[in-house]
């Protein structure tokens, strides 16, 4: 990189990483707004692969890249600026269906091209960073220092975005970060340069102005509501944690569950909706009567037998369930929100409209994240109700099987029983699904809550349905009988019917909404008697109880369920299928396909000149192992700490962030030591292995010290928490690489390549090896993939000292 | 005696047509019966469509109107085959069969996927709506139980394609679409295809249709959690009103509502699938 001075240079490097982050949390806000949240790996992976093959790229055209650097380092971060816009452009036209998928594969063909419309960027500003740090060894570190610092700020400055523009906005920052890339690499002196520089910036800004607002799935409800006419937007914003729409018309009628035999208006309303499918409605009563409505729905009944009831609300959305307590004259109300938009918009525009209800006396609304305040809150409420906040056709789609939801498991309903009065009782709505499963998985959950508790859950927990929504109730104090018969009559006042209470018949279970059996009741008694396991192995879905471990309330679907439905309902059992699970898998057979198409298969005319060298097999796996270990571990991080973070998104800033700055580092100080590479290497997995383990033990606890923390405050710890461990992963790879430097240099290509690949294919690989078996059995593997490759170079047999 | 030639010629060629249309028509009916496709032996040819139903009485009933629904030939042994894959759902009533034999179900998709009108799958139709699977539509119609006098109201017109196999059973089809394309489009379907008796209306169908009320059959195909109190006040007694549940492309089960002849309603979960443990084991039982 002589023809440049490191400054410039390294000024690039820096915008050209920070919008390459950046990129990457755009294109998974984006991508979480035209569809689901389902494609937030799939951005990851993309990104590994663009990397991967940038790094192939490199590897043959490595003379000529060679011969002018600054030109190809230039040219490369143009075509980075100018690709981001008509690749979004292309994506946006492409006819995805995600919802259509489980019925026609040939959709497959659509997630290829978006992702590979998502990979020319990614590839291009894998080109230009991997260009510059060809430049002379002794400017490295500097320019791997920009190239940190560039995706950290990228990161920190995504988030930050987010708050003041919507996603459109992000990607035009993003490619003018590109093109001030290459502005600062342009040889200004020289007029051809200055003319395609015009004309690059100029295609930018032509691109940026056609280029279409976010795109919406059709099946969305936003995407919906125009299309009824005479609807008008009331509100609109964006953030970090979702765009929020409101609006109003005459068409709109929303009250979700409702008894069939409420026949009375409901109170004129305007939709909330997060994200273009997560809706509440805000309802603007003329008085207080008017909530009467909530009242049938099964979420009501908990009022029913408490007087006067200190209650907490986990979700106040669009402040109906606030409604429901306010009808029933609740002492006391506290709302939690975790979308500061939301209550903004409560506050603000939507204040004459019913946002009023945030603002009334006896009621607090708390902008705060459930299970912090319950770590914290140290309060105790006579009722807490967590109602359903996920839309109706997208849980029936199984739109949100890939979703941690840290909500539904053992842990946090611990947490809210522990805030519950000595009579208190926590109820939990979820809509009613057939067959069942959702629903029961809530009761198997709540039942394992209170046999950790050590208490009998036979006499603490109940269960009614209507047609659309199941309420789990779980009692403080076992149910008096009293409060049995207080619930069959608010069933019997409503046409809901009694699954579950303590000395329930079977004739008592299934006499409104009928089902064919009372399955209610017969899962609710296997679930609480000796055969639960058996039950639970022999369901065709899997109903088990969630926990922090495995935090995947909406992933019920079984495999071996398939072939039953296929025996039964031939060419319908797709319906069964679950989306967002189905696209992981599609992701992950399509990050192999890729991954050996743009990777691996490049290098394969060179793979005559590895024939000499003994130790291939070695070094490959080495490589490969590390790179599987290291996106099992990040990924795992992403996944664990929405929970701590409170979201995916600051969970995915963070995370990449603080793993991209740190193994930086680690890779710096790997040549402070003085020890051999080789050695190096394999005390560095075997470092990363032991704190693998470490963090396995004991990081819940740390983290659960400052759960209850703000925001920035998690943030920071959180990046500290990763910090060790990834300094330590930040050894490894560099320590091999320098080691096959001196030992097989023709293996070097090679070596990226491996690892690229074992990298992209484990990024899709962590999700469902969580689903499939937890965050316990991620780390293990994770650690077990470090340990057998310091093993492998431990164990070689050539030259210790190299 | 030209004359004469000529005329025996044609009472020759006469007998020998006459022969050939005895001989023609047994041996049609043998070709027909071997080259019909293996499965049950029915009838589905709409033309011998029953129209009597298979369960209760409808009280609002229209007087019995004169109307024969349009008949296709275009894709009609795709139809059948779509009626046998019907059928081995377990869906056997025949007036549903032939119903769906009778609706040529490839006028009402979009050209481009129109190649797979007949697939056992449901298909997408814009503006976030679908035309339901095969099978759901027969069945959500085999639960209306219709006559011919029923009064059927519709909500969620959509591509008009389940109004269209309405009128296989009842002239008196109303329907209800909010969406101004979707109305506009199905209504000029209908008229291009000879559905005129289907009245249709852009709108909320939030509030029914109350001067056509009451209906015998509602069919909801747009359900969102809620039933709106309107459609349940505008049922006859004695009516049936079916809707899924799930949304579009996972429709897992219907929901029948039922309000008997006091007025008093009351539902039921249709489940498309039968419940049993994987194991083949009824382990609630213990």
């Amino acid at each position: 990189m002589s023809q440049l001075p490191p400054v410039r240079t390294r000024l690039a490097l820096l915008a050209v990483s920070a919008a390459t982050i950046g990129l990457e949390l755009a294109l998974m806000r984006d991508l979480s707004l035209r569809y689901w949240s389902h494609f937030a790996y799939m951005v990851i992976s993309v990104a590994l692969l663009g990397f991967g093959a940038s790094g192939t790229f490199i590897a043959l055209f490595r003379r000529r890249i060679l011969k002018r650097p600054g030109a190809w380092f230039c040219a490369a971060t143009m075509a980075f600026s100018a690709s981001i816009f008509p690749c979004r452009l292309a994506a946006a036209r492409v006819p995805l269906d995600v919802r259509y998928l489980a019925w026609d594969l040939a959709q497959i063909g659509n997630i290829v091209a978006i992702e590979l419309l998502m990979f020319v960027p990614l590839f291009l500003a894998g080109v230009a960073v991997g260009v510059a740090l060809l430049d002379a060894p002794r400017r490295i570190s500097g320019h791997y220092a920009a190239n940190l610092v560039g995706s950290g700020l990228g990161a920190v400055m995504s988030v930050a975005l987010m708050y003041v523009m919507p996603v459109s906005g992000q990607f035009l920052v993003m490619s003018a970060a590109g093109c001030f890339a290459f502005a600062v690499l342009l040889p200004w002196r020289r007029a051809g340069a200055v003319v395609l520089g015009v004309l690059v910036g100029g295609a930018v800004a032509v691109f940026a102005y056609i280029s279409p607002p976010e795109t919406i799935s059709q099946y969305k409800m936003l995407a919906q509501i125009p299309n009824w006419g005479e609807t008008e937007v009331v509100h609109q914003s964006f953030g970090p944690l979702g765009r929020i729409d409101v609006l109003g018309g005459r068409a709109i009628h929303y009250a979700p569950g409702l008894s069939l035999q409420f026949m009375r208006e409901i109170p004129p309303h305007v939709l909330l909706i997060v994200d273009g499918d997560q809706t509440s409605a805000v309802y603007d009563p003329a008085g207080i009567e008017d909530w009467e409505f909530k009242d049938y729905t099964t979420a009501a009944a908990a009022y029913h037998l408490r007087k006067r009831p200190e209650v907490c609300i986990i979700g106040a959305g669009g402040g109906a369930d606030i409604g429901l307590a306010v009808f029933h004259g609740s002492k006391r109300i506290v709302a939690l929100e975790i979308n500061d938009q939301v209550i903004d918009a409560m506050g603000g525009p939507l204040k004459l409209r019913g946002g009023g209800i945030y603002t009334r006396g006896g009621v607090t609304v708390l902008n705060h994240e459930a299970r912090g305040y319950f770590v914290s809150a140290g309060e105790s409420f006579d009722v807490i109700q967590l109602p359903m906040i996920d839309a109706f056709g997208a849980s029936g789609a199984g739109l949100y099987a890939t979703r941690e939801s840290y909500l539904y498991t053992v842990e946090s309903m611990a947490a809210m029983y522990d805030n519950l009065a000595a009579d208190g009782v926590l109820a939990i709505t979820r809509w009613a699904r057939t067959p069942p499963r959702d629903e029961l998985r809530i009761f198997d959950t709540a039942a394992e809550m209170l046999r950790a508790e050590g208490l009998d859950p036979g006499g603490r927990l109940a269960m009614i349905r209507s047609w659309a929504t199941v309420t789990v109730m779980v009692f403080r104090q076992a149910i008096t009988p009293d409060e049995a018969d207080a619930i069959g009559e608010f069933c019997a006042g409503r046409s809901f019917d009694l699954c579950y209470l303590p000395g329930l018949s079977k004739s008592r279970a299934n006499r409104h909404h009928l089902l064919d059996e009372p399955y209610y009741f017969q899962a609710a008694a296997a679930l609480l008697g000796p055969h639960r396991d058996e039950f639970l192995d022999d369901y065709i879905f899997a109903v088990d109880a969630t926990t922090d471990d495995r935090p995947y309330f909406f992933h019920s679907f079984r495999w071996r369920a398939m072939e039953e439905f296929r025996r039964q309902l031939g060419g319908a059992s797709p319906a069964f299928l679950e989306i967002g699970y189905l696209m992981i898998v599609a992701a992950l057979a399509q990050a192999i396909v890729l991954g050996v198409l743009l990777v691996v298969l490049p290098l394969a005319p060179g793979i005559g000149a590895l024939r000499g060298y003994k130790h291939r097999a070695v070094s490959l796996g080495f490589f490969s192992l590390v790179g599987a270990g290291f996106m099992l571990l990040e990924m795992g991080f992403f996944q664990k700490l929405i929970l701590y973070l409170a979201h995916p998104i600051y969970s995915a800033a963070v995370v990449i962030a603080a793993f991209l700055i740190f193994s930086g580092a680690g890779s710096w100080i790997s040549r402070l030591w003085p020890l051999a590479p080789r050695r190096l290497a394999a005390a560095g997995a075997a470092a990363v292995a032991a704190l693998g383990l470490l963090y396995m033990a004991a990081m819940d606890g740390w983290l659960g010290l400052t759960q209850s923390q703000a925001p920035p405050v998690r943030f920071i710890v959180a990046a500290l928490t990763i910090a060790p461990l990834a300094v330590a992963m930040g050894h490894v790879f560099p320590s091999g690489l320098r080691h096959l430097g001196r030992s097989g240099p023709k293996l070097i290509p090679w070596a990226w390549a491996a690892n690229g690949f074992a990298s992209v294919v484990a990024t899709v690989a962590a999700p469902l090896i969580a689903m499939s078996f937890g965050f316990t059995v991620l780390t293990v593997a994770a650690v077990a993939c470090y340990l057998f490759a310091g093993l492998l170079f431990q164990c070689r047999r050539d030259d210790p000292t190299a | 005696m030209g004359r004469v030639s000529s005329q025996r010629e044609w009472w020759g060629g006469r007998s020998m047509a006459f022969w050939l249309v005895v001989l023609a028509i047994p041996t049609a009916a043998v070709l027909h019966v071997m080259a019909r496709p293996r499965g049950p032996v029915v009838n589905l040819s709409p033309r011998a469509t029953s129209r009597s139903s298979t369960t209760t009485a409808a009280p609002a009933s229209q007087p019995r109107k004169k109307w024969s629904p349009p008949r296709f030939k275009a894709g009609f042994n795709d139809r059948n085959k779509m009626a046998r894959v019907i059928m081995n759902y377990g869906v056997k009533d025949l007036s549903v069969l032939r119903a769906m034999v009778g609706v040529p179900r490839h006028f009402f998709v979009p050209r481009a996927i129109a190649s797979r009108a007949h697939y056992d799958t449901p298909l997408p139709i814009g503006f976030g709506q679908t035309i339901s699977q095969p099978y759901m539509v027969a069945e959500m119609t085999r639960q209306l139980a219709l006559k011919p006098t029923s009064r059927v109201l519709e909500i969620g017109t959509g591509s008009g394609y389940q109004a269209a196999v309405l009128t296989e059973f009842t002239p008196h089809v109303y329907s209800i679409e909010i969406v101004k394309p979707l109305a506009q489009a199905a209504k000029a379907r209908f008229k291009n295809l000879g559905y005129h008796v289907i009245k249709t209306k852009r709108g909320d169908g939030y509030y029914g249709w109350p001067s056509e009320a009451p209906f015998d059959a509602i069919i909801v195909t747009c359900a969102a959690g809620q039933i709106p109190p309107p459609l349940v006040k505008q049922l006859a007694n004695g009516g049936r009103m079916v809707i899924p549940v799930g949304g579009a492309f996972s429709r897992q089960s219907l929901m029948l509502v039922v309000k008997d002849k006091n007025g008093k309603v009351r539902s039921r979960s249709l489940m498309g699938v039968r419940f049993v443990p994987l194991r083949r084991k009824d382990v609630s039982a213990k």
